[in-house]
């Protein structure tokens, strides 16, 4: 791949929301619920100070235990998912950091088994397919490692037609969540920039919707993002 | 659902206890005015697990000084003012007078300022305040005031009562321009749809009844962090309330009554709740000993509880019959719970602040707080198409002919 190629670049709609991620279940199911919730095929999702328990001897499909007097506690710090459906199945890859409050072993990966001790705020993007004829409201790429990040970024908000938009790192591995210590970096401030007219929109192409990718974009301008939309992109 | 420690991280409030830490941030409500009408008072309070008393200093300023006590008093142990020694050496808190209530800043460093809601810039006349004890925890008591369903069933009316007898009553007004009881749409329409919003004081929250005929009952509340909230009393009134701990296992609210338009009778609503409570305590007459008078044949014909018509008892036999300490390791919330989720989020988020020493992130700790004002707090019945602007409009309006400067 040359210096001048660009990034992997797969233009979706969709929206920013702020929605609740049930508690008590499986981060997995919840995940799936919210999902299924915000009509998405794929979402990035954000949360910070959220309880989570590990109930001894409850398996993950068993229902949701009157309470909890058996297990682990622990509480997540912050989270970042990434969810995408995957046939029947949804794949939760992310990173975050977390702590057990009653000296459970701290691992580096947390499973998506791991269930939630309350149901927990999240502001979140919801991808979905593009709809014929429609402008592409949020996008996924894939950086390529040739050059600087900024420079990739522009280059696909240009490519979108974006005069103002917002990229926030995936930094996810398939089907696990990473612990990793710092949340700081995992949002990018976007650039403001007068309309382009967009460039002939790339295919969406083979790549899976559960990637990998490396960042999510969304389109932020007053003219194309609700005013919830730029509250997300000031505060996550 | 979460274990007993994470539980004990938000509810417990002695020193250097997480949750107490952050309530010790902000100006706590600790005496009413009324307790201080002696020539030379010294009131007992019981305030965050500390035993103080109310008094003047040398330079006849109000201050909070720690007083010598038993370890098994009880918990709201009020003793003769001749029977009050001060520990010489102990901490000694700043207090403020405002509306009605002595305020008292037991934190470190600087006392924060105070936001311009309405319930501090109405003259006095406008307000009027009081406070009743309830023996459970000050957390689980915020929450029923953060749940905006919950009217819609303990506090539910099976009649509905002629406004003009509704004074200085919660629920028993008519919705703004219109002859709807309040009562009538909380009782036929108790699934609202709520949204949370955070704010710079704490969280807006509104709830939403689609009715018939393209109406919308619109409520709108508040959460004023850490342990208040802000919620409409009727069309003239709004209510602010703190919930402060006496200790882990005990609180009283402290309310203020804020009017636009007219004076607050303060005769009537003092009566009003002195039948309800009795001193030095203000312990209220129904409480848990005596089953909070509970009547079955009041249940089948006029409330939902059986326990008489002030709403007030509902709440406080809610929280109070969960336990001293709400048992959250049984606990299930819902989606229908978003504003307890999201308050619990920022009661978390400061308590790691605190550990970090980032107290400047804070809700009203940073600056501009005077620029804080408001917050809007109303029901409407409006259009459904344009409730949002309809409800604000309606507030707009109230302010407008308030003789006070309400502005927003």
């Amino acid at each position: 791949m040359s210096d001048t190629e660009n990034a992997a670049l797969r233009p979706m709609g969709g929206s920013i929301f702020e929605d609740i991620l049930d508690g008590y279940f499986p981060i997995r199911e919840s995940a799936r619920q919210l999902l299924e919730r915000q009509g998405a095929s794929a979402m990035w999702i954000r949360f910070v100070h959220a309880p989570v328990m590990t109930v001894s001897g409850l398996s993950a499909t068993e229902p949701v235990p009157m309470s909890v007097r058996k297990a682990y506690s622990g509480m997540i710090d912050h989270m970042t998912l990434f969810v995408a459906r995957s046939g029947d199945r949804v794949e939760v890859s992310g990173v975050g950091d977390w702590y057990w409050a009653d000296g459970r072993e701290e691992t580096d990966t947390l499973p998506a088994s791991t269930r939630m001790g309350e149901p927990v705020f999240v502001r979140g993007i919801g991808i979905r397919d593009l709809a014929p004829g429609n402008l592409p409201s949020i996008a996924l790429t894939n950086l390529n490692g040739s050059l600087s990040s900024d420079v990739q970024l522009k280059r696909a908000s240009d490519q979108l037609g974006w005069s103002e938009f917002r990229a926030w790192e995936i930094q996810a591995g398939i089907g696990h969540i990473r612990r990793v210590h710092e949340e700081e970096g995992l949002a990018i401030e976007g650039w403001s920039a007068e309309p382009v007219a967009p460039a002939k929109l790339p295919v969406p192409g083979e790549r899976s919707l559960h990637g990998p990718w490396s960042h999510v974009l969304a389109d932020v301008s007053a003219a194309r993002s609700a005013r919830r939309g730029r509250d997300f992109a000031r505060h996550s | 659902m979460i274990t007993q420690k994470l539980n004990d991280q938000i509810t417990r409030i002695g020193p250097k206890t997480p949750a107490g830490e952050v309530l010790r941030r902000y100006w706590q409500p600790a005496a009413l005015v009324d307790e201080a009408q002696s020539d030379n008072p010294l009131v007992p309070v019981n305030l965050l697990g500390e035993r103080l008393v109310l008094m003047r200093n040398h330079d006849a300023e109000w201050v909070l000084k720690t007083r010598v006590s038993s370890p098994d008093e009880a918990p709201t142990f009020h003793p003769e003012a001749d029977a009050i020694k001060v520990v010489d050496d102990g901490p000694i808190y700043p207090v403020v007078e405002k509306k009605g209530i002595f305020f008292a800043y037991m934190g470190p460093g600087e006392a924060p300022a105070f936001p311009n809601f309405d319930c501090f810039r109405a003259p006095d006349s406008h307000v009027f305040a009081f406070k009743g004890l309830w023996e459970c925890n000050w957390l689980q008591a915020l929450e029923i005031g953060i749940d905006p369903s919950h009217a819609s069933f303990l506090h539910r009316f099976l009649q509905d009562e002629d406004p003009k007898d509704s004074y200085g009553k919660q629920f028993r007004d008519t919705a703004a321009d219109t002859n709807i009881p309040i009562t009538h749409v909380l009782r036929e329409y108790p699934r609202p749809d709520i949204s949370v919003e955070e704010t710079d004081f704490g969280l807006k929250i509104t709830s939403l009844r689609h009715m018939k005929d393209g109406l919308t009952h619109v409520r709108v509340t508040n959460q004023v962090f850490p342990e208040a909230i802000c919620i409409p009393m009727s069309r003239e009134m709004t209510i602010t309330q703190w919930h402060v701990p006496v200790d882990d296992e005990n609180c009283y609210w402290f309310t203020m009554f804020t009017s636009f338009a007219e004076p607050v009778d303060k005769e009537t609503m003092r009566a009003q709740r002195l039948k309800e409570h009795t001193l030095p305590e203000y312990a209220p007459v129904k409480n848990r000993s005596n089953n909070y008078h509970y009547d079955p044949e009041e249940q089948k014909t006029l409330t939902y509880t059986g326990m008489g018509l002030d709403i007030n008892v509902h709440d406080q036999w809610a929280v109070e019959s969960m336990g001293r300490i709400q048992d959250r390791t049984r606990e299930h919330l819902g989606r229908g719970d978003a504003a307890i989720v999201r308050y619990r989020l920022m009661l978390r988020k400061a308590i790691k602040a605190i550990e970090k020493n980032k107290e400047s992130g804070l809700p009203m700790l940073g600056a501009d707080v005077d620029k804080i004002v408001g917050p809007l707090s109303n029901d409407a019945v409006t259009s459904t198409d344009d409730w949002e602007q309809a409800s604000r409009e309606m507030d707009m309006r109230r302010r407008q002919e308030c003789p006070w400067d309400a502005s927003v």
